[in-house]
């Protein structure tokens, strides 16, 4: 190899050019500058591309929000001002002047929920009252509720349907309202890889929506189908927002991260009853403290034929399903 | 000897440095905890003597039937019971509209076989009466269902039957409860066929829970 000239690589490939001192007449046109150019073109294109992300971020994501540390590691004053950031954000976003709390669970509370499917007609009245309630999106209509109908003798929730559109109740059929369990052995808790989901002590399985990274594992292992996923900003009209928020609850949520139900913890963690609850026509809703002996959901508990979906799962739920007769 | 008491002694301060290290620093985290708080301790939830009342929502309004005319606005001419039935004989066999000459002809009794005079006051026609022949105001109306729909009216009381609003915890705010009125009209009251509001847009809807295509 090193016998041979300069110049070439010594086989009959072609690739032997004269000197280059001919070369410089040809000015910046020759096909080694030209190469280059569109190298260094696609190059500043590419890295433009790269760094979009950065250039555009102030306008999604704020430094604070970036830099924002999970909800159960806040400070007291830091979680203030976490809220006051958001507070202003939904002002700016939606217009809309909004107070978010953030109301925390007591000892000696422990929500549970129970639904007379002998009552329930079908209505979706509870959907609804759930869309308004915790600002869905209005775009895809979206709602924790699922209301599902089934056939009299069935109590496999798959095979439900949820687009009926008929006069209800239909004589052959029962309603099955589903949302979330509030399960004691969570499994959408066990599946996120970054703990932005878990079980507080009153039963209620929250997400930080400011640490989710929307993985959607949660989704999948849900076997309620209850979580939902934000594919877009959510658009609410300004008129329309429900300005008492939960900073875990129905506060709005920013684009591709997960939400649940809450049991309307922004509610029902004030002593209120949830918004579905208020909302049902026929009363087939109970509400009420599990720990507390005299109250109405422990009444259902000890005196109706109560049972839970997919007892088999071993989720063990804090929502219970009964019949009259 | 002196050489090696040298290295003990610097071993010994070495060790104290770190035992007061790993103390500071257990010191800090819990003074950490202690100002965080979501750490802390949580209110208890204390059930109070003095409740809020659970209001029952009760039909006030005076009982009144259509006359089937109308007054120039067009609005119907509603006319009190005791107008006619202060006069008139009870006929207490009466169950079917058909069965009457004028008024009352609009109405529609799906109420079991029961009979105009079960329910309504022979002699007051502005008031119930209960089985015991004893006579009971229409705002009390639930004395009256709760005769016959007993497992019903045990369900309402204990909650588990009836639309409500307001506080679960009633130590902190009041309830207000519907009436069976409010639901059922007791002239047919069996809960009437309703159009579902709010039809799914989302996946789910199109097609099963699961997803499975039907």
């Amino acid at each position: 190899m090193s016998g041979h000239h300069k110049e070439s690589c010594g086989s009959h490939c072609g690739c032997h050019t004269p000197p280059s001192n001919g070369g410089n007449d040809e000015g910046l046109f020759n096909r080694r500058n030209l190469l280059k150019g569109a190298g260094a073109t696609l190059g500043v294109a590419a890295f433009a591309k790269a760094m979009a992300p950065i250039t555009e971020w102030k306008e999604s994501t704020s430094v604070d929000e970036f830099l924002q540390t999970h909800y159960r590691e806040l400070s007291k004053d830091q979680l203030a001002e976490v809220i006051t950031r958001l507070e202003e954000e939904t002002k700016n976003d939606y217009g809309a002047e909004v107070n978010i709390s953030d109301v925390r669970p007591q000892k000696g509370v422990k929500f549970g929920y129970a639904l007379n499917l002998s009552i329930c007609v079908g209505c979706r009245r509870c959907a609804k009252a759930c869309h308004e309630e915790n600002n869905h999106d209005r775009t895809s209509g979206n709602s924790y509720i699922t209301v599902l109908e089934m056939s009299k003798g069935s109590m496999d929730m798959e095979q439900g349907h949820a687009d009926y559109n008929h006069p209800v109740p239909q004589p052959d059929k029962f309603y099955m309202p589903v949302q979330c369990q509030q399960c004691e052995n969570p499994p959408c808790v066990d599946v996120c890889p970054v703990e932005a989901t878990w079980k507080e002590p009153d039963g209620i399985v929250v997400v930080d929506y400011n640490w989710c990274i929307g993985c959607r594992y949660c989704e999948a292992a849900c076997p309620y189908h209850a979580r939902r996923f934000n594919w877009t900003k959510p658009e609410v009209p300004k008129e329309e927002i429900n300005i008492e928020q939960g900073y875990l609850s129905n506060r709005i949520r920013p684009q591709g991260v997960m939400e649940k139900c809450t049991f309307c913890l922004h509610r029902t963690r004030k002593g209120k009853l949830p918004a579905c609850l208020e909302a049902c026509p026929t009363g087939a809703r109970v509400f009420g403290n599990l720990l507390d002996p005299t109250s109405e959901i422990r009444t259902v508990l000890a005196n109706k034929r109560v049972f839970v979906l997919k007892e088999e799962l071993g989720t063990k739920p804090n929502f219970f399903y009964f019949f009259d007769e | 000897m002196q050489e090696i008491s040298k290295t003990g002694r610097t071993i010994v301060v070495i060790a104290v440095l770190i035992i007061l290290a790993i103390i500071s620093a257990v010191a800090l985290s819990y003074l950490q905890s202690k100002n965080n708080p979501s750490h802390g301790e949580l209110e208890t939830w204390t059930p109070s003597d003095s409740l809020h009342p659970v209001t029952i929502h009760q039909p006030d309004l005076m009982p009144m039937v259509d006359s089937g005319k109308k007054d120039r606005e067009g609005k119907a001419v509603m006319i009190r019971c005791n107008n006619c039935h202060d006069t008139k004989e009870p006929n207490t066999l009466t169950e079917k509209a058909s069965d009457l000459n004028d008024f009352h002809q609009h109405m529609t009794f799906r109420h079991n076989s029961l009979k105009c005079a079960s329910c309504h006051h022979p002699d007051d026609y502005e008031s119930l009466r209960l089985a015991d022949g004893s006579s009971v105001t229409f705002s009390n109306v639930m004395d009256l269902c709760a005769q016959c729909h007993g497992p019903q009216y045990r369900d309402y009381n204990n909650g588990s039957h009836g639309g409500m609003n307001g506080y679960w915890d009633l130590s902190r705010g009041p309830r207000t409860r519907n009436n069976c009125v409010d639901c059922h009209d007791s002239h047919a009251p069996a809960y009437p066929k309703v159009m579902p509001v709010f039809p799914p847009k989302t996946r789910v809807g199109t097609q099963g829970a699961g997803g499975h295509q039907h």
